[in-house]
């Protein structure tokens, strides 16, 4: 799998878009919460990680920083990728 | 964007299981399964202007459009015939909100109004709205108004007409609930009649969700406040000699979410996410335990599944139930109810001439599992209710509970911090 930040951050708004109804244009510069994520949100998108790219951050643990933005969260996925 | 839901045809509108909890509450003072939503004023406001606008208020447009017919136990409901206009009645109060929250809504009015010293509360049907709905037809209604034209906000789901789809889930959802090969869930058992009982806090929101965030991770609040709820519950469930896994049944707001318009108002966009963890009679589960399982549920679609079952499909007519009731016991309720409205757009806006302080749901509990824990937040506050039925706990170790719970939360740092 060749992924990378971009590629995954492309990914991840698509499903945020989903996530939210089609309600908003996401915006990867802006925190997760400003992109119309809330807690069940989060939970749909964490449930999509894992179904996409074997990453369970419930498992791996998540901290503020890697929700600062969609493109944080995808160099933490990306990371995650590494990892496995 | 008005919903054509056609001549008698079947909607996805009341829920079945609403219809149950209403209907196992019919021998309570209350007489129904529903809840107050409370607006509290700092200072009070003039009640002409309360009256006045309610004398001015026409008829609503209807809760539903076109005559309700319900077939007992056999809910989804049918829509038939002209739409039905509602009238909301409107008094002033002689006696506390939770004591009105005991009475019976008059006979066919779906919403009620009463003015206290320094708070109104309105009463509103579960049948008809769930706790975000209601708050945005009040929302709606001191902002905009509400116009005869107001589309119904109801789900008319293709998902309806799909029966094996339907059966599906619900075979599923029960499957997941009730399955024998799991060990009992911890439960007080709730009297099957007998008035409910509140105890409300509010606690700085910021703070809370700031301790939430840092133990729990991002977007974790839910978890982190069933694992304090049950840090405090347990001690008295072990004193009573209960022991077992822990069921949170959890209300969940599909809102937004695939085809549920994010601006609904009415009840059918309501789902439930029962959340499961092992509990041994020795240890506290762990805060990643709740973490895990919320997530599990999720990842089975649970209220997905459950907003789609029909009726025959995920719990079945009353003497049935009573039966399953029977056989399952408190399998049925669960340890608790749990439910987190994460912001209100009530606060802070102009209601009756006054800026609304601060906004807080009462809403009664059924007879299982008898014990709400209601989180509701409201600009600066996070309002607690902790809501059961008289009787579930003695009232002083019910107040004990209470007590316990608003001091984990008030805590700056979780005594053990086991994730």
């Amino acid at each position: 799998m060749n992924e990378t930040i971009e590629s995954i951050t492309e990914q991840l708004l698509a499903e945020i878009r989903i996530v939210t109804g089609g309600r908003i244009t996401p915006d990867p510069a802006r925190p997760l919460a400003d992109n119309g994520i809330n807690s069940m949100g989060f939970m749909e998108l964490l449930v999509f990680i894992e179904q996409k790219w074997g990453v369970s951050l419930v498992d791996q643990g998540i901290s503020a920083r890697d929700v600062a933005d969609i493109r944080a969260l995808a160099a933490r996925i990306l990371e995650g990728i590494r990892r496995a | 964007m008005k919903q054509d839901c056609g001549e008698g045809k079947w909607l996805d509108a009341f829920d079945s299981f609403a219809a149950y909890l209403n209907r196992s509450c019919a021998h309570t003072p209350g007489r129904g399964n529903h809840f107050l939503i409370l607006l509290e004023y700092d200072e009070a406001p003039d009640f002409r202007i309360i009256s006045d606008f309610f004398r001015k208020l026409p008829d609503l447009p209807p809760i539903l459009f076109g005559k309700i017919r319900r077939f007992p136990g056999l809910a989804p409901y049918r829509t038939k015939g002209r739409p039905r206009m509602v009238t909301v009645t409107e008094a002033a109060a002689d006696e506390t909100p939770e004591d009105y929250a005991n009475e019976p809504l008059p006979p066919g009015v779906p919403f009620d109004c009463r003015r206290f010293p320094r708070s109104v509360a309105f009463r509103f049907s579960h049948l008809f709205f769930d706790g975000c709905g209601a708050e945005r037809f009040l929302l709606k209604l001191f902002t905009e108004g509400v116009g005869a034209d107001e589309p119904s906000g109801l789900l008319s789901s293709s998902h309806m007409n799909d029966w094996k789809e339907q059966r599906t889930a619900g075979t599923e959802f029960r499957k997941s609930l009730l399955s024998k090969d799991l060990p009992p869930v911890a439960c007080l058992l709730a009297p099957g009649t007998d008035r409910n009982l509140f105890f409300t806090a509010s606690i700085p929101a910021e703070s809370l969700l700031a301790r939430a965030e840092r133990e729990a991770g991002p977007f974790m609040g839910i978890p982190f406040l069933q694992h304090r709820t049950v840090s405090a519950l347990l001690p008295f469930l072990r004193s009573a000699g209960i022991t077992g896994d822990i069921m949170i049944p959890m209300t969940v707001d599909r809102r937004g979410q695939e085809d549920h318009p994010a601006d609904a108002l009415f009840f059918n966009h309501w789902s439930m996410l029962p959340v499961r963890v092992a509990c041994d009679p020795e240890n506290e589960p762990p805060l990643s335990a709740f973490r895990k399982a919320f997530y599990q549920a999720n990842a089975e679609k649970r209220p997905k599944m459950f907003r789609m079952a029909s009726m025959s499909g995920r719990f079945v007519p009353g003497p049935v139930m009573q039966i399953l009731e029977n056989h399952y016991g408190p399998k049925l309720g669960g340890t608790f109810l749990f439910s987190l409205l994460e912001e209100s757009g009530l606060t802070g806006k102009t209601v009756f001439s006054r800026p609304v302080r601060n906004l807080r749901h009462l809403p009664a509990m059924p007879p299982r599992p008898g014990l709400g824990i209601i989180f509701n937040r409201a600009g600066m506050n996070m309002n607690l209710t902790v809501s059961l039925r008289a009787g579930l706990f003695p009232e002083d170790e019910a107040k004990r509970f209470f007590c316990n719970l608003q001091a984990e939360l008030n805590r700056n740092e979780s005594v053990s911090q086991n994730h």
